[in-house]
């Protein structure tokens, strides 16, 4: 929510992130940057543009091309006392140091039976859409959200890109901050000042009758575009911004099933054991006798993700496949 | 959006030449679009029923884009809303046709392939203006729900939760859906229709103040079709019925009306139906035991003889007043009171104890044409008495034929609460009254 | 005495029937059908109609003559010749 009386500013997603950088940077000197290109590039997306100029080499620090070694370092700073934020470019190349992640990141605090905190903050660019082909276009988000030890968030508004990033910094155990790249250019309004927000709850992001729609990220997106044309022929979906997939937000989820009765999950990513069935499953095992029918998913087709521009396109749920969906959903069809 | 050409990379939608609900055929145009090229006409591929449309006419669209969903599959497509959510606005009073065309959209016939072989629906219940034995109701309405031939019963999860908690068997309850599937929905209709059975028969309740709504709008107009229907199906399951019938001579009764109305003023002119009310109360007195309710305690004999008549009203369906105590009214009062009611019935505005009170109902068709009406009693009530039409027909008076006017009068009894010989000795008390009727 | 002459006749009588049958339109009845089956009146209805002609005209048709006054035609001949 925005503050009230507070100026008002129009920026982009991009920005906002910058500015939760930039902000936490400057209140604590123990934060600092560290990536590919995130230096004399400004960021392979722009994210950290001018922060070298404005920090110096020693916070805003270019890394080799070497995931596994640049987030081994960075959970090494971690435990040493620092706050870092590692940018990895993409989570396609998070893979390099899923060791890292998972076995050192996520579970030194439980391995040093609580002695050993790694307070490291990692925001990885996802998704696909730009014709990066089959090995750099995954939303590997869901399955990050599999392993315990990790916290996932995957920020949609403004106000989360920038308000996620800060209270992740403030979480003394392991934080994956995932950022679409379709929303980097995204335009909306923020307050100049940053508000504090949580990191452990969805939020509604348009409320409804009919149907539940549960997503995150670009999906959200997508997914008020075919609320407001079923809208029009009288129904009313709702749709969760789900903002953190690991912890799930159980309860917001299973209140919204008990009020519209048919649930629909839209995830990029694959539906085989991804975050979708996990999603459906609570709500079979805490809602099944309010279901009026199957809890529905809505996610990528089970390929590597093509080349071709037509097929990419065919190959994530887009707004006219939500919109087809939910009227399957109305009329009880199976799919 | 097609791709009409190699180079062609978008296109502005000019117009629809179709709407939501729109039956497609292969061929068909449905829309004009304006490329660079021109104006072209956009053709559809495939037989189908235009579901939903996504573009709007001036959009400009690339090559591949969605412009409308056009639904293929024979599964009837319906938006299930909710049937509280009924359309706003009210049609002026009209002539309707005989059968109004339905909201939903037709289906296709052609079934789908491996999908396990559907029940037929079961015959609609088509309900006269006047409760004429109706076809026998449908066989087992839940029929629809044995899927595959297994008896198990299909519903959601929240559809048997709500029936649970209600108290209702599953068993009763038939599926809106292709499938067969129970959905919340259905449970819904079903509680809605149990609610409207209770308000239309002039039973014992109290809720019948909703039937003093206003002149009947078209939806309003079919709940109230079906809940006639409800209600005599029930009553046919329930009750069983026997059947008297006998033939009387009405030359003197006509008589003597005639003889009546020559004296009196035109508004106190009476009515043949008024003749005949009289005589059924006064027969009633003599035969109590069709006077009666049946309940759980049994053959209950009722004081008041409340006699109940069908009305049928103009835009179709039914109302049932009653008129009370007519065994101890004047002809003249009687006549008052029905033309009172009959006004009112057609107004929409009677009083619930009019419609709850009656302890026997007459049904008259003979001003219609049929010459004898066998019908359907509503319960609680015990037994319903037919009148047809009076015709002229040859008669036997004195060991000589003579044409009189004869009027058929049917009995249908509540076998539980009484026999033939019961609704015999009424019929001819009836039969007695009319021979007599300055006694009337 | 007034004298009133065909159409006036009939259209007093529509106003009536429009109490009665609100839903005839008075451009496409048939004169000559059989009132009761064009407008689907019954004998309550036609009764109530000669309650309105007796306000409107002061005529009370006896019932012997209801034979006489069919169709509208007949019924508006009817009335003009006792008017």
């Amino acid at each position: 929510m925005i503050a009230k009386a507070e100026k008002i500013i129009e920026t982009t997603y991009r920005e906002a992130v910058r500015m939760a950088i930039r902000e936490a940077m400057k209140k604590d000197e123990r934060v600092f940057l560290m990536g590919e290109d995130v230096g004399r590039y400004g960021g392979c997306f722009a994210v950290s543009m001018g922060l070298l100029d404005e920090f110096g080499p020693e916070r805003i620090r270019d890394t080799p091309l070497s995931e596994s070694g640049f987030v081994g370092i960075g959970i090494g700073a971690a435990l040493a006392g620092m706050k870092p934020i590692v940018e990895v470019m993409t989570v396609n190349f998070s893979l390099l140091a899923l060791d890292q992640i998972m076995n050192n990141a996520a579970t030194l605090l439980h391995m040093s039976g609580g002695l050993f905190n790694v307070p490291v903050v990692i925001r990885m660019a996802t998704g696909g859409g730009k014709q990066l082909a089959a090995q750099h276009s995954h939303s590997l988000e869901g399955w990050y959200a599999h392993i315990p030890g990790l916290k996932v968030l995957t920020p949609f508004t403004l106000e989360d890109a920038r308000g996620m990033l800060l209270a992740a910094l403030e979480d003394p155990d392991p934080v994956l901050i995932f950022e679409n790249t379709t929303l980097y250019n995204r335009k909306g309004i923020l307050s100049a000042e940053a508000t504090k927000v949580n990191i452990d709850k969805a939020n509604i992001a348009r409320n409804g009758k009919d149907i539940s729609i549960f997503t995150y990220g670009i999906g959200v997106d997508k997914s008020i575009s075919a609320a407001a044309l079923l809208a029009e022929d009288g129904i009313e979906v709702e749709v969760i911004d789900l903002r953190v997939l690991r912890p799930l937000d159980t309860e917001t989820i299973l209140e919204s099933i008990r009020k519209t009765h048919r649930g629909l999950i839209v995830d990029e990513g694959w539906r085989s054991g991804g975050i979708s069935a996990e999603i459906s499953a609570r709500i079979n095992e805490n809602a099944f006798y309010d279901l009026d029918l199957p809890v529905q998913r809505l996610c990528g087709v089970e390929v590597p993700m093509p080349y071709a521009k037509h097929l990419e396109t065919a190959a994530v749920p887009q707004v006219e496949n939500i919109v087809e969906r939910c009227i399957k959903m109305m009329n009880y069809e199976r799919v | 959006m097609p791709s009409l050409g190699a180079d062609m990379e978008d296109a502005v939608l000019v117009e629809w030449k179709v709407k939501k609900g729109d039956q497609v055929r292969k061929g068909d145009i449905i829309a004009e679009i304006e490329t660079v090229k021109g104006a072209i006409d956009v053709e559809v591929f495939e037989d189908g029923i235009v579901e939903k449309i996504m573009a709007k006419p001036g959009q400009k669209l690339p090559v591949g884009a969605v412009l409308a969903f056009i639904n293929t599959d024979s599964v009837k497509l319906h938006i299930a809303v909710d049937p509280e959510e009924e359309k706003p606005k009210e049609k002026p009073m009209e002539i309707p046709p005989v059968k109004d065309p339905p909201e939903s959209i037709p289906p296709i016939e052609i079934p789908p392939i491996g999908d396990p072989k559907r029940d037929p629906i079961p015959p609609e219940i088509v309900p006269t203006t006047d409760p004429v034995r109706q076809p026998p109701p449908p066989e087992v309405p839940f029929s629809k729900n044995k899927i595959n031939g297994s008896t198990r019963i299909k519903a959601s999860p929240l559809a048997k939760r709500i029936a649970s908690d209600l108290g209702i068997d599953l068993q009763v309850i038939s599926s809106s859906h292709d499938s067969g599937v129970i959905h919340k929905i259905d449970v819904e209709n079903y509680v809605k229709t149990q609610r409207k059975i209770q308000e239309t028969i002039p039973g014992k309740s109290e809720v019948a103040s909703t039937i003093s709504a206003q002149i009947p709008a078209t939806s309003k107009k079919e709940k109230m079709r079906s809940a006639i229907a409800a209600a005599m199906s029930r009553s046919n399951r329930e009750i069983p019925h026997y059947y008297l019938e006998t033939s009387i001579d009405m030359k003197k009764a006509l008589e003597w009306l005639e003889n009546e109305n020559q004296k009196r003023k035109v508004k106190e002119r009476l009515l043949s139906v008024v003749l005949l009310l009289k005589a059924t109360a006064l027969a009633l007195v003599e035969v109590p035991a069709l006077n009666a309710y049946w309940t759980e305690d049994g053959h209950q004999i009722q004081e008041a003889i409340n006699i109940g008549f069908t009305i049928s009203l103009r835009q179709g369906g039914l109302v049932i007043p009653a008129i009370q105590q007519v065994d101890q009214k004047s002809l003249g009062v009687i006549m008052e009171e029905v033309t009172d009611v009959i006004q009112r019935a057609r107004t929409a505005k009677l009083r619930s104890s009019e419609l709850t009170e009656g302890t026997i109902t007459i049904t008259n068709v003979g001003e219609r044409g049929a010459e004898k009406v066998f019908g359907i009693i509503y319960p609680p009530q015990v037994a319903l008495i037919g009148f047809g039409k009076i015709i002229e027909k040859p008669w036997a008076v004195d060991e000589m034929l003579a044409i009189h006017p004869v009027l058929t009068v049917t009995l249908a009894g509540d076998h539980r609460a009484t026999d033939g010989m019961t609704g015999s000795r009424f019929l001819e008390k009836l039969n007695l009254l009319l021979q007599n009727p300055q006694q009337l | 005495m007034m004298l009133w002459n065909h159409t006036e006749i009939k259209s007093k009588l529509f106003n009536i029937l429009e109490k009665i049958a609100p839903e005839i339109d008075p451009n496409t009845v048939d004169l000559d059908a059989n009132i009761s089956y064009e407008f689907e009146i019954d004998s309550m209805d036609f009764l109530r109609m000669m309650v309105e002609i007796k306000e409107v005209f002061d005529i009370d048709i006896p019932e012997s003559d209801y034979g006489k006054i069919t169709s509208l035609h007949k019924l508006v001949d009817y009335l003009q010749r006792l008017i």
